[in-house]
């Protein structure tokens, strides 16, 4: 990989903006406990739609629960999880790719109309399904969205890797006798590795969206627990009410990271060109 | 004496498309041995069927007159691995960029000796010494070589599991024509000090003239002519040896006589 040094371009810089928005919501996360101003889960009906107030600067919800402690909160199952969904399912489909593309013959063959078929499925729907044969919960969900990006990040990989490994590099390895496994593990993962990084970036940008979609259906996150997604759709009754804040302030934060993922992939994809 | 290798009637097709029509040579132990040919006579298809990269689809190759078979254990490979090894023309893309030319030279030591790490470390030195690589080049990744200093850790990383038998396969053609002295010259050098053999592979006829004592002549899959260098270069048998030479500018052009080994030369 070319060495990183600090972008001076414009687009550079937004990277660097959106990498910070990133760290800085990820370490909101990490500091709950201490930087939340409430119990996230504090139920005071006598509060419910507070407006925005000293004690509770983003105002309460229907509940009168304090929504900046929440969002705060939040943070953690709504990052924690596409971020469990890009590892798993980056894990997954880089070892699927490579293994099939170092193999070849009828591994290679089979791999590829597996992906060709659960390509021809939307990953969420697949998710919705398993989510609803085995029962709602955030482990359910990360592991059936997991799975449906698979294909996607098979397919790429594999791709790539099929020319990484026609390097002269990787033949001379063969020549030396170092062993398939080994060539695998110490040359051709690591020369995929800004690739993959900068699709595992985008991955989790979709992976957010989708998790919270599932979370708004009712079959991820399971409220109380403060989730954004658990947000956005527990709020709903209350736009009604003419107190939009609940859903507003979370899908709000759920397009700021997305947006920020984006970027960053798109950044990251380029200087690994 | 028996020769180190020797391949006798080489096929390789592909599909319907004959790579290689009918290969035949012997390479002396401690001898050197030409093929040249123009773009796609099967040179190269030869080449990753000696160090077992292809299966020939006909004929057999013998090493220190043993049939090599398909070596399909990892055992099997590494036993290969220390008879024959190989140079690729692009000295850009034949190193790992990612790995530091040390430790490059570090994992073949690895897989093929049991040595602890200060006899690698030791080795390693010895090994860029023997090419004339520092301590600086070692320490750092191929970006930081030009073309030539990549080609010698090349050559040094092809000598490491210690062959008899070393493929240059347009080893020098990417290098600028006074580095291609140079690594010439280093390849002559080790041949001097170490009795290794080598197989040049190359379409320029002034290379081959300088390190090769005997040649053959591929022309469409097939050998056409063999023998010692100096005779096939200089009275041409083959109708299409002439030609080669006569495209070649200068042609009789004897480079650096002290460089080309006694023997036939
Ligand atoms: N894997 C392969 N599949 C199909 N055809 C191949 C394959 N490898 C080589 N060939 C064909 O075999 C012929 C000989 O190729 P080869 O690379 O051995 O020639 P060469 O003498 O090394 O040429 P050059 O001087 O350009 O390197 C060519 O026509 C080539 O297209
Ligand atoms: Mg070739």
């Amino acid at each position: 990989m070319t060495a990183i040094a600090l972008p001076r371009t414009a687009a550079g810089r937004t990277g660097i903006v959106a990498l910070g928005v990133v760290l800085l919501l990820a370490l909101v996360g990490l500091l709950a406990p201490w930087l939340a101003p409430h119990d996230p889960n504090e139920i005071n009906l006598m509060d419910a739609f507070q407006g925005n107030s000293a004690t509770h600067p983003l105002g309460t919800d229907a509940s009168g629960r304090d929504l900046l402690s929440r969002l705060i909160w939040g943070a953690r199952s709504s990052l924690a999880g596409p971020l469990l969904v890009v590892v798993l399912a980056t894990v997954l489909g880089v070892a699927i790719a490579v293994a099939s593309a170092w193999r070849g013959g009828w591994l290679d063959a089979v791999v590829s109309r597996c992906v060709d078929v659960l390509f021809a499925f939307p990953g969420v729907l697949l998710a919705i399904l398993v989510v609803a044969l085995f029962g709602a919960g955030l482990t359910v969900a990360v592991v059936a969205l997991a799975i449906s990006y698979v294909p996607y990040i098979a397919r790429l990989v594999r791709s790539a890797a099929l020319r990484e490994q026609a390097q002269p590099y990787i033949t001379a390895l063969t020549i030396q006798g170092v062993g398939g496994f080994a060539i695998c593990r110490r040359h051709l993962i690591p020369n995929l590795l800004p690739l993959i990084l900068a699709q595992s970036t985008l991955t989790f940008g979709y992976a957010m969206v989708d998790l919270a979609a599932i979370s708004f259906l009712g079959l991820g996150v399971q409220p109380p627990t403060a989730d954004w997604g658990v947000m956005v759709s527990s709020g709903q009754p209350s736009i009604l009410q003419g107190f939009p804040q609940e859903s507003l302030y979370a899908g709000a934060l759920i397009v700021v990271v997305v947006a920020a993922f984006n970027l960053l992939g798109d950044r990251l994809d380029e200087w690994t060109r | 004496m028996t020769p180190i290798l020797e391949a006798q009637g080489l096929r390789k097709t592909f599909g319907g498309n004959v790579a290689v029509a009918d290969v035949s040579f012997a390479l002396a132990r401690g001898g050197s041995l030409g093929i040249v040919g123009e773009s796609g006579s099967g040179k190269t298809t030869t080449a990753r069927m000696l160090v077992g990269l292809e299966v020939p689809t006909q004929g057999r190759i013998l090493f220190d007159g043993e049939p090599l078979e398909r070596a399909r254990s990892t055992a099997r490979r590494r036993e290969r691995a220390r008879g024959i090894q190989m140079v690729f023309q692009d000295p850009y893309s034949s190193l790992d960029r990612r790995q530091t030319i040390a430790s490059c030279l570090d994992e073949v030591l690895r897989v093929h000796f049991p040595m602890s790490a200060e006899q690698r470390a030791a080795r390693v030195s010895e090994l860029a010494d023997l090419v004339g690589l520092d301590d600086r080049m070692l320490r750092g990744r191929p970006g930081a070589l030009s073309g030539g200093q990549r080609q010698r850790v090349a050559i040094a990383r092809a000598l490491a599991a210690e062959p008899e038998v070393l493929i240059l396969d347009e080893a020098v053609a990417a290098l600028d024509v006074s580095i291609q002295a140079q690594v010439l010259n280093l390849l002559a050098d080790i041949r001097e000090r170490t009795s290794i053999s080598y197989i040049l592979i190359s379409h320029d006829l002034a290379v081959v003239r300088q390190i090769t004592e005997e040649a053959v002549v591929m022309y469409q899959g097939a050998v056409v002519e063999s023998g010692p260098t100096a005779k096939i270069l200089d009275e041409p048998q083959h109708e299409y040896t002439r030609r080669l030479r006569a495209s070649v500018p200068g042609p009789g052009w004897v480079p650096g006589k002290a460089l080309a080994s006694g023997g036939a030369a």
